[in-house]
This record gives structure tokens, C-alpha cells and sequence, in this order.
């Protein structure tokens, strides 16, 4: 019985791996977003690049694995896919477990990329490989039953992703906190500065043409996909 | 025979709306049982409650002998659902999906390439196997969900309005294949609102109107229920005005569609002299006239009470053929 439902997960988890979150605007997205994110808080400050890695695969593991696992969820249920699985012979729990840990496959994926961009080009290293591994996976898989949690509240595809913004948003500041050895709050006052005002004023100009080029970037990913 | 299916005051209700109403019915072992009724029949609920979709609000239902209620997976083991909705995943593959259905109801590893394969040959797909799902046309997609219901060998096969929206040829084509799956031993039990389905493919339809269900019995006994009424069917060479049509209501009930007569009448012989006189008074010239033996149509409405018109609109509203 037991070797059935942990069948049940391995297929559900390979199903959505390659039917939904390994295609290339899910991945472009996944590793874009936190990039540019990194991206801008370098510009206003060069210097502390490597102090953001930690916020970067924080950032990554968040976004990779809330927003798709509740996108997906609701999108099986609205064509009618999710009843497939329920008309299988495996208990809800199976299904539930497939379904999270291939929203925290993809996240731990993401974020394995972004490691490895942070170890490679910002010079950093990691000081407890275990512990650092532990807190991912747990990260990936607390996510994504946070995703789960917001899809089975809704309906439609578009009320998940507002819903799960509630939930991933928040932390953003607080996984950029560390940023050149500056609280959240000093941070915020030297944005406020008066000195800083002249880069300020570059900031969206600098945001919007990269934004550009990121959607554009995913369009053609999509198209040739 | 056994019972493979049996329900005892099965209800769900929905707030207020009681979808389905203390319904009590035993299906047979081998045989193909369908469900006749219009849309909000409860047709597609009882489905949904006997193969673990929905909970039932009250009542009791086993499926070869295990509780839908406390005994689901069992349930879900021995049967195949084929839903009104084709509902495999776009993103996969025809073969993905087959293998994936494979693995969820747990085929043995050494037969699933056999099985997928043999499935694929059976209806037509076998060509199709590395097409996306989500790129077939209808008639496709509606055999790769059966060929994905079968991948267990369920004992039972549930189908869902399996022929709406399919195109003639096809449609045939599935009923000459339940009628092949019914000589392995499977159970069909199918939903649908088209008559002549009914009639063709099933040993036993039971009419459901609001949940509830009017008459269970062959197509044949459900017909003799009218005997002694006929339907003579008559076309003129031009429409019949409506004022006229009151006139010849005196000798049974009038249908009119463009041209064409169906009055359904007790007194054949009066009825044919009075019919030639009327195109006479009229000045209308007849182009044939038949008279047809009641059929299950005439049976359904005489039993529910819903008109034959009602059930012609829902087909072409879903486009499909029958």
C-alpha cells in the first residue's frame, strides 16, 4: 500500500516537472527575477554585491516555488486535470505531497542556479554546507505548501498569483536587509539621503530599459519554445 | 448475473438544490447501462459520487462490492472514468500520458509498453503517440481518454456523455467499440442525453428527470409503454400555416418542423383519410407520408413528461451528433 502512494508521488512529481515547471519561461522567470532584483540594489550600492547571494537564493527558492505551485494547482483545477489524479487510486495525501514537492524540486532548482552564480562571480563562500542545505530544502518545500495553501483557496489563475503576492512580497526587504552591513531601516534612510539623489534619478530609466530587455528576452524564449 | 453496482437512496444536494434524489438502482454485471435524462438531469453527480469525485449527502452505493464511502481506493482501482471533459494533459504527449496513467494506477512496470501500445493500435492512435495532447482534435483527444480510462482493465467503465460533440463517423466508431468492450466482460455505464444512443448501445437504460429516476428497463419494454400509439410522419411540398395545425390537433399531437408533419395518433387508418383531406382543403401537396412505430423518444417523453425538443436543443447547443 505504502510502495503505491510513494509510486503515486514519484509520477505526480515527474508529471508536473515536465509538464508545467521546466519549460523555458518558467525557469527564465525563476532566475531572472532575483537577478534583476540583485541587479538593482547593486547599482545603488557596487560594493556589497556579495552580502546580497544569501537575499539572491532566498529570493529564488521564494519566487521559484510559491507563485508556480499555486499557478499550477489552480490551472489542473480549472481544465479538470486535478480530478484525474483524484479519480486515481491514491489518497489525497499522495497526490498533495506530489504536487508540493514538484513545486520544491523547481524552487530548489532555481535557487541550486543562483548558488552557483553566487559562488562562481560574487566571491562567496559557504561557511556550513550542511545547515545551509537543510534550511533550502526546508525553505523549497515550506514555499511551496505555502503556494498549495493559496491555490486551494481560489478559483481562477489570476486570484493566485494576487493572493500568493501577499505572501511573497513581504519578505523581500527583509532578505535584503543585510545589504553593506546596513539594517533595513539605514538602509532606507540612505535611499532617502540627499547626496544619493542624482543616481536616484538614473535608477528607473536604468530599471525600465532592463525590464525591456528581460520581457523581450522571455518573449523570444516563449516563442521558440 | 451479479450486481456490480448498487445504490441505495443515493441524495447529494447542493445548498438547496438536490441534484440527486434518494436514487435506488442496480446495474448488472457485463452489461451496458445507460443514464438518459436532459442537462441537471444528475446524471454526471451520480457518476462523480460513485467513482469518489463527490461525497454523497445521504445514502449508501457500492461498486463491485466495496463502499464508495469508506472503501474509495478499492473503488477507484476496478473502475475507468471517461468525463464529458477530455481531460489528459495538453502539455504531454499522447504516450506521456499513457505512461503516466500507467503509474498511477499502478499497471507492472514489465507490461505498461504493451499495454500503451496495444491501447494506441486499438483506437487509431498509434500514429499520434509523440503528439502533444493538447494539439489533437476532439474526436482524438476523446479516444486517448478512453484509451487512458482502460489502461488498468477496469472491470467497469464510466463514460460521461462519451459522444457529444463528436463528429458522425467517430461517434459510430465508439459505439462499435463499447459494444467489442462489452464481449471482454467490462460493465459499461454511460451518461447521455441522445436517444438513439440510448436505444443502440444499451441492454437497460434508466431515465433520470431531476435526480430522480422515472423508469429503469430495456430499451425494448420502456417502448412497449406506448404501445398502440403511432406517429405518422407527413411532408407537404410547402409549410403548414400554425392556425391550421389546430385542425388536425383533433386527432393527436402536432409537431412541425419547416415542411414536415409528426403527429403522433392512436387510429391510423382515420387518421391518414383525415390527413389527405386536409392537404386537399388546403391545397397542399403531399411528397410522402409514413407511419412510424413509437420509438424510445416517444417512450422518454411519454414517461417525463419532457419534451423530445428540449433534449434536440441541448444537442445542438453542444454541437455534436449523435
Amino acid at each position: 500500500m505504502i510502495r503505491d502512494e510513494l509510486e503515486g508521488v514519484w509520477h505526480i512529481l515527474l508529471k508536473d516537472l515536465k509538464a508545467y515547471y521546466f519549460k523555458p519561461p518558467n525557469i527564465s522567470w525563476g532566475i531572472l527575477f532575483p537577478l534583476v532584483l540583485a541587479l538593482a540594489f547593486t547599482l545603488r550600492n557596487p560594493a556589497g554585491l556579495a552580502d546580497l547571494a544569501p537575499g539572491l537564493i532566498a529570493m529564488a527558492a521564494l519566487f521559484g516555488t510559491t507563485s508556480m505551485e499555486a499557478i499550477v494547482i489552480t490551472f489542473e483545477k480549472r481544465v479538470g486535470a486535478l480530478e484525474r489524479l483524484i479519480m486515481a487510486p491514491v489518497s489525497l495525501t499522495t497526490i498533495l505531497v506530489g504536487k508540493v514537492l514538484g513545486g520544491a524540486v523547481f524552487g530548489l532548482v532555481i535557487a541550486g542556479v543562483m548558488t552557483l552564480i553566487s559562488l562562481l562571480f560574487l566571491n562567496v563562500a559557504i561557511t556550513y554546507p550542511i545547515l545551509f542545505i537543510t534550511v533550502l530544502i526546508l525553505t523549497v518545500l515550506a514555499h511551496s505548501a505555502l503556494g498549495a495553501l493559496v491555490a486551494v483557496s481560489v478559483k481562477e489563475v489570476f486570484e493566485a498569483q494576487t493572493l500568493s503576492n501577499y505572501f511573497r512580497f513581504p519578505p523581500v526587504p527583509d532578505g535584503v536587509s543585510d545589504v553593506g552591513d546596513k539594517t533595513v531601516e539605514e538602509k532606507f534612510r540612505v535611499e532617502r539621503a540627499p547626496q544619493k539623489f542624482p543616481f536616484s534619478m538614473g535608477m528607473p530609466f536604468l530599471a525600465f530599459i532592463f525590464s525591456a530587455l528581460c520581457k523581450m528576452l522571455i518573449c523570444a524564449l516563449w516563442a521558440s519554445f | 448475473m451479479n450486481d456490480i453496482i448498487t445504490t441505495q437512496s443515493l441524495t447529494k444536494c447542493y445548498d438547496s438544490l438536490v441534484a440527486v434524489d434518494h436514487l435506488s438502482m442496480q446495474v448488472e454485471e457485463g452489461e451496458i447501462f445507460g443514464f438518459l435524462g436532459p442537462n441537471g438531469a444528475g446524471k454526471t453527480t451520480t457518476i462523480r459520487m460513485l467513482v469518489g469525485l463527490t461525497t454523497p449527502t445521504e445514502g449508501s452505493a457500492t461498486i463491485k462490492g466495496y463502499d464508495v464511502r469508506k472503501e474509495i481506493i478499492n473503488v477507484k482501482r476496478c473502475v475507468g472514468v471517461v468525463p464529458e471533459t477530455s481531460n489528459l494533459y495538453n502539455e504531454l504527449t499522447v504516450w506521456e500520458n499513457l505512461r503516466f496513467m500507467a503509474g498511477m494506477y499502478h499497471v507492472p512496470k514489465n507490461e505498461r509498453v504493451n499495454r500503451i501500445t496495444s491501447l494506441l493500435k486499438t483506437f487509431g492512435l498509434a500514429d499520434r503517440k509523440g503528439a502533444k495532447f493538447g494539439g489533437l482534435s476532439r474526436g482524438l483527444k476523446r479516444r486517448a481518454t478512453i484509451a487512458a480510462a482502460l489502461i488498468h482493465r477496469p472491470d467497469i467503465l464510466f463514460l460521461d456523455e462519451p459522444t457529444s460533440g463528436l463528429d458522425v463517423m467517430s461517434a459510430r466508431s465508439l459505439r462499435n467499440f463499447l459494444k467489442d468492450l462489452q464481449e471482454t466482460g467490462v460493465t459499461v455505464f454511460l451518461t447521455t442525453h441522445y436517444i438513439e444512443e440510448a436505444d443502440q448501445l444499451c441492454d437497460r437504460i434508466a431515465i433520470i428527470v431531476k435526480g430522480q429516476i422515472i423508469a429503469v428497463d430495456t430499451p425494448e419494454n420502456l417502448k412497449a409503454n406506448v404501445q398502440g400509439t403511432f406517429v405518422i410522419e407527413v411532408a407537404f411540398t410547402s409549410p403548414v400555416e400554425p392556425k391550421n395545425l389546430e385542425e388536425l390537433e383533433a386527432y393527436g399531437k402536432v409537431e412541425a418542423k419547416d415542411n414536415t408533419l409528426w403527429i403522433q395518433v392512436t387510429d391510423v387508418s382515420k387518421s391518414l383519410k383525415a390527413l389527405t383531406s386536409f392537404a386537399d382543403d388546403h391545397g397542399l401537396e403531399v411528397v410522402y407520408m409514413n407511419t412510424l412505430k413509437p420509438s424510445l423518444e416517444d417512450a422518454f417523453v411519454k414517461l417525463t413528461g419532457v419534451e423530445s425538443e428540449v433534449m434536440l436543443m441541448e444537442k445542438e447547443r453542444r454541437g455534436g451528433s449523435a
